[in-house]
């Protein structure tokens, strides 16, 4: 049944990753007879090594190599080595995701078309549509098991934390209130269990409810005897020939050999770091600012939503922990509506965070202990949170980039991600801000405090999409513009961040794409 | 043998007031023989004191027993000794300055958290408050009791049938 490709078998699709985008598009590709190689940085983990419990978690599967947070925000204080929360496994950050499923409105698919130049903002549109993406949606959602009318999955019942929220949300006046849609089971679908509301969505869902490529896509793959996945192998360069087509790539395995897998195609899925990472790490005589750069927009349009929390104290305990994480969704504010005072929308989730991350991320600051905290902590189950999903602004600075001297194991320059707050972000979290409050206050809250950013699990579009290669690095396939037989299958083909958690685009954007290296393969063209 | 042995001449009596109950102490850490006093403690009786005086400071909750602090912070005498030394030291220096005696000895909690509030961008007090942030919350037998967070739920099926959303909102 394992599979296992030779190194100068040049007939494999080598694929970089294996979460939301690099393990569905192996999966996509090994059901149409395509081989391919999956490069796994981190390690391949079982059901019963999840844990409810969320320092052990964080400890086990984050990827935790060395970064550099950087740029005007609180972050690089608070967190200087751990600009994101994402993971390191076989089945990348669909281990950790909340589950939270919505779909890009179409207007967030022309960002500039919509919303013109603004000063310090980077827009453009993306090259497909909404009307060009639906139909992968609708497959996406299937795939995964989305609660809603793609399954015919009903949402979740409403929890004690959404209960909460929404009580408050009804009273000023929302009316978009759902449990869904979700990509977490509520009944026994696509072979796996219904969700057992454990709560820790986010350490790893024990019972596999949640759909993640680790115990779907990935071992499915294997078992089509199309895809080998090789854990604990780290891609550190990608190689081409003269005529400028990716060759191969050379990889470091879990003991630090190295070794060149010879490629017919190079898919990047490695999350918005380490994509554009890869890509610049690249750099050779026929390429010297990088692969498929000639545009200078690799590592550039660092997106991660504009953020922040809202918790409120209520009269009674709500036991936010109880069910899943990201229990419910407010989409009233989600609209373009650029009377508020900013472009773009958000989305009001639903969340909760245990006893050791509230206690964590509630201030980090310096200044963030002492009675305002603990009080606050004596208090946790009557805790209820919200988490605030705005649209974030492709800002040109924002980005990753390669530090000079330092260097990680593998002697790779180790990157810096650096962000800024564009002006619209500040005016939307405020709104933001302001309005989850008036939930609260308006659900009876005796007290109600922000929680700053946290590490972000949201990171998009360091390898854009666009129609024209002066604008982007990929095209609406997420081929890259400069090299055919190079693809990019993950969040960082972005144009925009939209309102919306990013797995659910992710996904849907790899089924196509496997499509689209399906037809180009028979055509010869690849 | 540390500064803080000549700075700080807080007594055994002292420290053990200042735990509250030595039975609570002795609870969760490991004692030298015939002792409520774990080693470390014994060894270094001022410097555990002010540790946990500044434990208790930076993340007040009245109801947490002594030994939830000093457990997490123990590490640091020999990790971070002197850093610790010096720190403690410091904010001695700095109490006596300010109000005529040592840290642990004012009385009042807002008048101590005004003296750590001086040196909160420091390595010594980030150091002690990033190791307590995760010692003292991560700590399950503080969780359900005194949080009332319930912990790893997977091995009892969740919360399915156990109250995720058995809140009934009768404030409103």
């Amino acid at each position: 049944m394992a599979t296992r490709f030779d190194y100068d078998d040049d007939s494999v699709v080598v694929i970089i990753g294996s979460g939301a985008g690099g393990g569905t598009l192996a999966h996509a590709l090994a059901k149409k007879g395509i081989n391919s190689v999956v490069l796994e940085a981190g390690k391949r983990y079982q059901m019963n090594d999840i844990e409810n419990d969320e320092w052990e978690m964080f400890k086990k599967i984050s990827w935790l190599d060395e970064r550099i947070t950087a740029g005007p925000r609180q972050l690089t204080d608070t967190f200087p080595g751990l600009p994101a929360w994402i993971v390191k496994a076989v089945g990348g950050s669909t281990i950790h995701w909340a589950g939270v499923s919505l779909r890009f409105q179409p207007h967030e698919f022309r960002s500039h078309s919509e919303l013109g130049d603004i000063a310090g903002a980077n827009l453009l549109d993306w090259p497909i549509s909404y009307e060009d993406l639906e139909p992968y949606y609708v497959k996406a959602e299937r795939h995964m098991g989305v609660t809603g009318d793609s399954t015919g999955m009903p949402y979740h019942q409403w929890n004690n934390n959404f209960k909460v929220l929404a009580a408050g949300a009804e009273r000023i006046g929302y009316t978009q209130l759902r449990s869904g849609p979700m990509a977490i089971n509520t009944e026994q679908y696509d072979e796996r269990g219904r969700c057992m509301q454990a709560g820790f969505c986010m350490q790893g869902c024990r019972f596999g409810a949640k759909w993640s490529t680790m115990y779907t896509d990935i071992p499915r793959a294997e078992a089509s005897g199309y895809c080998e996945v090789r854990p604990r192998s780290m891609a550190l360069t990608i190689e081409h020939d003269d005529k400028g087509r990716a060759t191969a790539v050379v990889y470091a395995d879990g003991d630090g050999n190295r070794h060149r897998q010879r490629a017919r195609a190079v898919c990047v899925a490695g999350n918005s770091i380490e994509s554009p990472r890869l890509l610049l790490n690249s750099h050779s005589s026929l390429f010297p600012d990088g692969l498929a750069n000639s545009s200078g927009q690799v590592g550039r349009n660092y997106m991660t939503h504009a953020t922040s929390c809202i918790f409120g104290v209520m009269p009674k305990p709500v036991h936010m922990h109880r069910g899943t994480t990201f229990a419910g969704i407010i989409s009233d504010e989600a609209r373009l509506d650029r009377s508020r005072g900013f472009a773009g929308g958000y989305t009001l989730e639903v969340m909760s965070l245990g006893v050791p991350f509230f206690a964590k991320f509630m201030d980090p600051s310096n200044a963030g202990w002492g009675r305002d905290i603990t009080t606050a902590l004596d208090k946790y189950d009557h805790l209820s949170g919200v988490w605030i999903c705005g649209e974030d602004l492709a800002v040109e600075k924002n980005g990753v980039t390669l530090h000079d001297t330092k260097k990680d194991q593998h002697g790779l320059p180790v990157p810096i991600v650096y962000k800024g707050d564009h002006p619209n972000d500040v005016a939307l979290r405020r709104h933001g801000e302001q309005q989850a409050t008036k939930c609260y206050e308006a659900a009876g809250a005796e007290r109600v405090f922000q929680v700053p950013d946290f590490p972000t699990s949201h990171n998009v579009g360091t390898n854009r999409m666009s129609a024209r290669p002066a604008d982007g690095v990929v095209n609406q396939w997420g081929q890259t513009h400069d090299i055919d037989n190079l693809f990019i299958s993950d969040g960082s083909q972005f144009t925009s961040s939209g309102a919306e958690n990013p797995t659910l685009t992710i996904v849907a954007l790899a089924l196509r794409q496997a499509d689209h290296i399906a037809e180009r393969m028979q055509r010869q063209e690849i | 043998m540390t500064t803080s042995s000549r700075t700080m001449p807080l007594s055994r009596r002292r420290f053990l007031t200042l735990s509250g109950q030595g039975a609570l102490v002795a609870g969760g850490l490991a004692l030298s023989a015939g002792s409520l006093w774990p080693r470390w403690a014994l060894a270094d009786p001022d410097l555990a004191a002010g540790l946990l005086r500044m434990g208790r400071d930076i993340y007040p909750h009245d109801a947490i027993a002594d030994t939830y602090y000093l457990t997490p912070l123990e590490p640091l005498l020999n990790s971070h000794r002197a850093l610790i030394a010096e720190g403690l030291a410091d904010l001695n220096r700095r109490a006596r300055d300010t109000y005529g005696k040592d840290y642990g000895d004012v009385t009042e909690e807002t008048d101590r958290a005004m003296l750590l509030r001086e040196i909160e961008d420091g390595d010594f007090f980030q150091t002690v408050r990033g190791t307590l942030v995760v010692g003292l919350y991560d700590n399950p037998e503080l969780w359900e009791p005194y949080f009332g967070y319930q912990g790893s739920s997977w091995q009892r099926g969740g919360y399915l049938y156990r109250g995720f959303d058995d809140l009934v909102i009768d404030w409103l």
